[in-house]
């Protein structure tokens, strides 16, 4: 046998694949040929490097963006829904849109806070957080992190207060009635807590839905800035099996939520305030979308121009 | 750890991934998911995921983009689930595997296209005002997944998995990553058994090379691989 051949059939040789004839003739050519003995060690060498990588397990920042977008399509395609195309496929597109109701919302969010008039809350079902005194204790399933540490991209600077929330909250979260279609959410952990102030005795059975608007940053090692901007009315997910998507639910609850696919978010949300699809990958707080409004990089500068 | 290759069963599926759900109850699983009730495919998503990840990130590389990746596999299986006949745990499972494979290929497929028209490589200098830099890359630094390539070694037999062609990047990492058998990473890849022996015998020939290279440049102080 020549070496070409024998180098040929070395990797089946090595998995003891090759037929008996094979076989044997490549092991006599080893033996006589000390070249194709180097190539043998060093292929016996690179599989054992590689047999050697162990098993790898998912972050969660993986499992949960993986679950709660299937669970979203499974909803859309339960309901019967048609299928949206993204309308701002390209992410300028998006950006511009997001600006332009960035603009808006804080004109909206301007009156509000100097007028001081309340904000009509439609048909409330639920409490929410502003209903909440400040010496009622939060509610077990909130999983907000007021005073714990800042998450990724939002680290305190030093020196610097934190601002005083402007109660921008209030302007950002409402509870109402689901919208006739959607599945009921079972009272359970997520939702209000029983016993909170305005909670029906025996917890409450309607998904809440929830009005979000923000800008921000998307925490994470890019460190990427959105301007994500609008409405959001959230729609619960159901009881499960998986317990990240509890999770979930419960930040998702008392949170304001700012997820990659932003450009989706408000292709959906801006025409047609009663769905919003999306993808979960990060939560922040009121706080951080308060200090992230209030940032001069996010008045009209395009992103990724730092 | 060690793995011995194992050419006549199943190896490389994880038996305490397995553990929570017995073959039987994967069966009924699927039947569940396949009428619509999404707390099934949720159990399954959750039982695969693991492999899937381990596919994506061999393949792809870290990044960003993994969850969405990740999502688009769950979500084409969720769609094609229908037409799905299950037999057996192996027929499902090479079945799903199958599917993240070539969500993966395309993928590095239409990065290499975009690297093609952008006309740039991130092993090319750049250069500025200042002289001729490296290109910057996103800083992985922080993502929770770096813990998982814990040595240098590890790395950069990831670095040079993802160098190779992406039908021979899969061929390799299914027999002698995740520790398939031949006939089961056929069958995941879609091609014969010949095919895949071609495959796999020239995609270890291309990395024992980059890798020999690598431990020479390393020996001698210049580690890039």
């Amino acid at each position: 046998m020549r070496c070409a051949k024998a180098k040929k059939l070395l990797s089946l040789y090595v998995d003891g694949g090759l037929r008996e004839g094979h076989q044997s003739a490549v092991q006599e050519h080893l033996h006589g040929c000390a070249g194709c003995r180097a190539e043998l060690e060093g292929l016996q060498e690179a599989l054992r490097v590689l047999h050697r990588l162990p098993d790898l397990k998912p972050p969660v920042q993986f499992r949960r963006a993986v679950i709660n977008g299937v669970r979203q399509a499974a909803y859309d395609a339960q309901a019967g829904r048609r299928q949206r195309v993204p309308v701002f496929s390209r992410p300028r597109l998006a950006y511009a849109a997001a600006a332009v109701v960035l603009v808006v919302l804080g004109i909206v969010i301007g009156r509000m806070s100097t007028t001081s008039v309340p904000t009509p809350v439609p048909a409330p079902r639920v409490a929410n957080a502003v209903d909440r005194t400040p010496e009622a204790p939060p509610a077990p399933w909130v999983t907000e992190n007021r005073t714990g540490p800042e998450p990724p991209g939002f680290e305190a600077v030093p020196g610097e207060a934190r601002p005083a929330p402007r109660r921008l909250h209030e302007h950002l979260v409402r509870y109402a009635p689901a919208p006739p279609g959607l599945p009921v959410k079972p009272a359970g952990p997520v939702g209000p807590a029983p016993g909170a102030p305005n909670v029906p005795a025996g917890g409450v059975n309607v998904p809440p839905r929830v009005l979000l608007a923000g800008a921000g940053e998307i925490p994470g090692p890019n460190q990427r800035r959105y301007l994500a901007s609008g409405f959001l009315v959230f729609k619960p997910l159901p009881s499960t099996e998986t317990p990240e998507m509890g999770e979930a639910k419960a930040v998702l609850f008392d949170s304001v939520v700012v997820g990659h696919a932003v450009s989706e978010w408000l292709a959906n949300t801006l025409s047609d305030d009663a769905t919003a699809k999306m993808v979960v990958t990060d939560v922040v707080t009121p706080n951080d979308l308060l200090r992230a409004a209030d940032s001069p990089r996010l008045a009209g500068e395009p992103p990724g121009s730092s | 750890m060690e793995r011995s290759l194992n050419r006549t069963g199943v190896t490389g599926v994880s038996p305490v991934a397995f553990a929570a759900v017995g073959p039987s109850q994967e069966g009924r699983l699927v039947e569940r998911a396949q009428v619509g009730e999404v707390d099934a495919f949720g159990a399954l998503v959750s039982r695969h995921q693991q492999k899937i990840f381990g596919i994506i990130y061999r393949m792809c590389g870290p990044g960003e983009d993994m969850a969405d990746l990740g999502q688009e596999v769950f979500l084409r299986a969720f769609q094609a689930l229908g037409k799905f006949q299950y037999r057996d745990e192996v027929s499902f499972r090479t079945w799903l595997y199958r599917i993240a494979v070539n969500v993966c290929i395309n993928e590095l497929r239409r990065r290499r296209r975009k690297q093609r028209i952008e006309g740039q490589s991130l092993d090319q200098m750049v250069q500025t005002e200042a002289g001729e830099v490296e290109r910057l890359v996103p800083d992985y630094s922080q993502m929770p997944d770096e813990a998982l390539e814990r040595t240098e070694t590890q790395a950069l037999v990831h670095v040079i998995i993802r160098q190779l062609a992406p039908h021979h990047e899969a061929a390799l990492m299914l027999v002698d990553i995740e520790g398939f058998s031949y006939e089961e990473a056929a069958a995941i890849v879609g091609c014969s058994l010949g095919t895949l022996k071609s495959r796999l015998s020239r995609a270890r020939d291309a990395f024992k090379e980059k890798y020999q290279q690598y431990m020479a440049r390393a020996a001698k102080g210049t580690t890039r691989p």
